[in-house]
């Protein structure tokens, strides 16, 4: 980070005073390139020509963003630094006013990374529903996933699932980032 | 670290790009705007001083010895009637000349007689200006039938054609100069020579090849590009380029011909005594040699064979090489050249005049034997001079085989697709058959979210973009084609690309590697983030991209600082005498293809003639090839000066635009006839040497700020500067 020491000139009878508590003053130079790469926001799935389910109420057993309808499969895991997922993409226009709405389901796992439970009922916790505005447009869309409480979920794996309102055909793309 | 006051008025454009020049050199800089004779007031408070100043008082006096130096950059024409400066020179001129007082560096001060506020001293040297009075109160160099040389054409300003004699230094440079001007116009001072000695010092003076023939000063006086009158300098105009509104160069750098004359900032800090922290490398690139050129209507001498023609060009293009070599070497410049790359893996016959053909292709009658034969081995003597000299030679990445609108280019189709060859050499990751996507996949997964012990099946595509890894999952469009339809702008077709030039210049005993860091695309198209993702991991630090408006050309906003995970964005500046033409003359030439239309070198037809006497009368090319030819190297010592300074950027020009349709004897041969002063031109002028010795005149005079350099210099001060 470009920065330029205020003392710079003559003698600096304190410096060997500086610590972390009590540095020297310096102030930002050219402050517009201060990098950018560290914000805490990671990309994690690209996805592209989903096809989502068709259905009416949450179940792992949909499709999910990576096309995958296998419900025992996450979509992600390691990853337990996600404070909230950001979703965003496009989809395509449809005969009929459709919506698009994405579960979220969690589940945590041991320090091997086995599923704390993976049989049998409560396989995952669905954290929330997210839908989209019913629409016959094509469009760019974005919801944000997290708890109701708004606090990080911290659990280790996600199945990201999606579907769709009606039966008609809708081809989406989408970009699944998280926040750390 | 020094640090100097620029003082400017709100018309005064070119200031903010002054002090991205004094950043780069490390030179600290405060901006003061002088608002009116009794108001300035500073961009930015520094410490006690929050408010306007009267520049007359002591409080100014004071803050003025703060500085190493005070710049001031005047915006006013020598008509105007202004006394926003008036201070200055009856003041601080006059009174301040104590050694604690700062030297004071005048830009375009306009000592004109409109000026009834000003009381200079007897023993001032430069006459006041009367626009109505040019002989005897100025300087104006033009000849009778010149136009205005401050007239523009389609925005250009290259047409002063200033050659100026620094006195210290007693050397000659090329630069547009211009104390005085208004409206179209722009004159020198005159100064009086009996008012010249001790304090009062003549510093640059007009030394143009043609001199003798130019208006003369009156008896007793002389003409001045720059005089000293105690600690106060006086130094030709910073605006010099009408691009922006209202007639001056502002911070546009975008379209068109631009360029104000940096040698004066630069000559001023050296007047000054300001010593930079750093210097600025100049950075010359070079595209396409050793190719040679197809013209329509000659050959270089009419009437041959195009295998003779072929012959004559790469005789001439070897004998430039060996040139450059020698300027280059002994100053540390690396010229950074792009030959057509990529060929190797495309037909002979289509690509037959790019690098690899060029010297392997056989099949092809005319150049199989005879002086096409001897052509082709001249060739070959070109690629053991570039083998045998990596230190003044690098290369980069320079493919226009792949297909575009227009002639070629890297990546101007986008994400479009589009037909992609790719190399078949054994033991590389993209060669053909190995598979290779075709376009990125639908499940891409950050490898951090993928399971610890994940691992890739052979459909799977592991990519990297900054810090993160990325999975392509199960993509199935894949093809072992060394042919095939593939979509543009995304990583895989990079690694195709670049992995099949890297071969190429591998084979060629040419490498291009991380020493260099750099590449320079063809037509200067950027391609996208999936290519600078692939920069990246081979580890290169920057790529070339212009400075005009075509999409993939130069992405939007300050290319100083524009970086894509440190990735830097080098714009640069072509100075191509003439675009696959010409020259200035040729006798089997249309007036069309010559170089004055190419840059505006001039007005209507005040050069080539009326009657198109350029074409038809010896006599009339000699007197008028030397104004030409001034014109050319003072506008394109500024440009190079202007990208490398302001924007840390390079310049770029084609060989065999200079060298092609030179005839073999004059090549390389001295522009002037004659005496210097009275000299005619020689019918000689290779525009690529001549404007490296003039760069290389100005690079000796100003040493502690300008050096010649690699772009590994240059990438290093860019990343410095920020």
């Amino acid at each position: 980070m470009p920065i330029r020491f205020l003392r710079k000139e003559g003698s600096i009878p304190w410096l060997t005073s500086v610590s972390r508590d009590n540095p020297l003053p310096v102030r930002l130079y050219n402050p517009d390139t201060i990098p950018t790469e560290n914000v805490a926001i990671d990309t994690l799935v690209y996805g592209a020509n989903l096809n989502p389910t068709q259905a009416a109420s949450a179940s792992p057993s949909n499709t999910d963003l990576l096309a995958n309808t296998d419900p025992e499969t996450p979509t992600i895991v390691r990853a337990e630094a996600y404070r909230r997922f950001l979703l965003t993409g496009w989809r395509s226009s449809t005969s009929n006013s459709t919506s698009l709405t994405i579960d979220l389901y969690a589940r945590s796992s041991d320090p091997n990374g086995a599923p704390l439970h993976t049989s049998g009922t409560g396989v995952w916790f669905l954290i929330g529903s997210f839908a989209t505005t019913a629409t016959t447009s094509a469009e760019y869309f974005r919801l944000v996933l997290e708890p109701a409480d708004g606090k990080p979920p911290g659990f280790d794996q996600y199945r990201v699932c999606i579907r769709k309102s009606t039966a008609d055909t809708i081809t989406v793309n989408l970009v699944l980032r998280g926040e750390r | 670290m020094p640090k100097v006051l620029l003082i400017t008025t709100l018309e005064a454009g070119t200031t903010f790009q002054i002090r991205a020049i004094l950043n780069a050199l490390g030179i600290e800089s405060d901006v003061m705007y002088a608002v009116s004779s009794t108001s300035y007031r500073l961009l930015q408070p520094v410490s006690d001083i929050t408010s306007a100043l009267d520049p007359a008082t002591t409080t100014m006096r004071n803050l003025l010895r703060r500085y190493q130096a005070v710049l001031i950059n005047v915006a006013h024409d020598a008509n105007a009637n202004f006394t926003v400066y008036d201070p200055v020179l009856n003041v601080w001129m006059q009174s301040w000349n104590a050694p604690e007082d700062p030297p004071v560096i005048h830009f375009g001060q306009n000592l004109n007689t409109a000026r009834t506020g000003l009381n200079l001293p007897a023993d001032f040297p430069i006459v006041r200006a009367n626009t109505a009075d040019v002989p005897n109160t100025m300087w104006r160099w033009r000849y009778s039938w010149e136009t205005p040389v401050r007239q523009g054409i389609v925005g250009r300003q290259n047409r002063f054609g200033t050659v100026v004699a620094l006195t210290r230094e007693n050397r000659t440079v090329y630069t547009r100069s211009a104390p005085l001007w208004w409206g179209t116009e722009a004159a020198a001072y005159l100064v009086d020579l009996a008012r010249l000695g001790g304090q009062r010092e003549l510093l640059a003076e007009p030394d143009f090849p043609d001199q003798a023939r130019l208006p003369q000063p009156p008896s007793g006086y002389g003409a001045a590009f720059a005089v000293r009158y105690r600690n106060h300098y006086f130094l030709p105009s910073l605006h010099a380029v009408p691009v922006a509104p209202a007639g001056r160069m502002s911070n546009v750098p975008f379209s068109g011909a631009f360029a104000f004359p940096v040698f004066w900032l630069l000559y001023g800090l050296k007047l000054a005594g300001i010593q930079g922290a750093r210097r600025i490398p100049l950075v010359l690139e070079l595209d396409h040699t050793p190719e040679t050129a197809s013209f329509p209507r000659n050959n270089i001498i009419p009437g041959q064979s195009s295998t003779i023609r072929y012959l004559q060009q790469v005789q001439n293009i070897y004998a430039l090489t060996e040139w450059l070599v020698s300027f280059a070497k002994p100053r540390g410049l690396q010229i950074v050249l792009g030959s057509r790359s990529g060929a190797r893996y495309r037909d002979y016959a289509t690509f037959n005049n790019h690098f690899w053909w060029m010297l392997y292709g056989t099949g092809d009658a005319p150049f199989d034997a005879g002086d096409g034969a001897a052509g082709r081995a001249v060739v070959h003597q070109v690629l053991k001079l570039y083998q045998a000299n990596p230190d003044a030679i690098a290369f980069g990445v320079h493919d226009h085989t792949i297909p575009t609108d227009g002639a070629g280019g890297f990546n101007n189709t986008r994400w479009g697709t589009i037909q992609i060859h790719r190399h078949s050499d054994a033991g590389y990751r993209f060669a053909a058959p190995n598979p290779v996507p075709t376009r990125s996949g639908d499940r891409i997964v950050n490898r951090k979210v993928l399971p610890r012990d994940f691992t890739p099946g052979p459909n799977d595509w592991e990519f990297t973009r900054g810090r993160e890894r990325f999975i392509d999952l199960n993509n199935t469009n894949t093809s072992t084609a060394a042919v095939y339809d593939g979509r543009d702008g995304t990583y895989w077709a990079a690694q195709v690309f670049l992995e099949r030039n890297l071969v190429e210049h591998q084979l060629l005993g040419l490498p291009i590697d991380g020493y260099v860091g750099y590449t320079n695309h063809a037509r200067n198209w950027h391609g996208g983030e999936g290519y600078w993702d692939v920069w990246l991991e081979h580890g290169f630090r920057g790529f070339r991209t212009d400075t005009g408006n075509r999409h993939h050309a130069h992405p939007s906003g300050n290319p100083n600082r524009l970086r894509y995970r440190g990735l830097q964005f080098v714009p640069t500046l072509g100075f191509d005498f003439c675009q696959y033409s010409t020259g200035f003359y040729h006798s089997a030439a249309s007036y069309g293809d010559t170089a004055f239309g190419q840059w505006g070198l001039e007005i209507g037809t005040e050069l080539r003639g009326a009657n198109n006497e350029w074409m038809t009368d010896s006599m009339w090319r000699r007197e008028k090839g030397v104004v030409a030819i001034r014109r050319y190297l003072s506008a394109f010592v500024d440009y190079c000066l202007w990208i490398a300074c302001v924007r840390q950027g390079t310049f770029y020009g084609h060989p065999v635009e200079s060298a092609a349709w030179i005839e073999p004897s004059r090549l390389l041969q001295s522009p002037w006839d004659g005496i210097w002063g009275n000299a005619y031109w020689s019918h000689s002028f290779t525009p690529l040497s001549e404007l490296l010795m003039a760069l290389d005149g100005v690079v000796q005079v100003l040493g502690d700020y300008l050096k010649w350099g690699t772009i590994g210099e240059l990438l290093d001060l860019r990343e410095a500067v920020g």
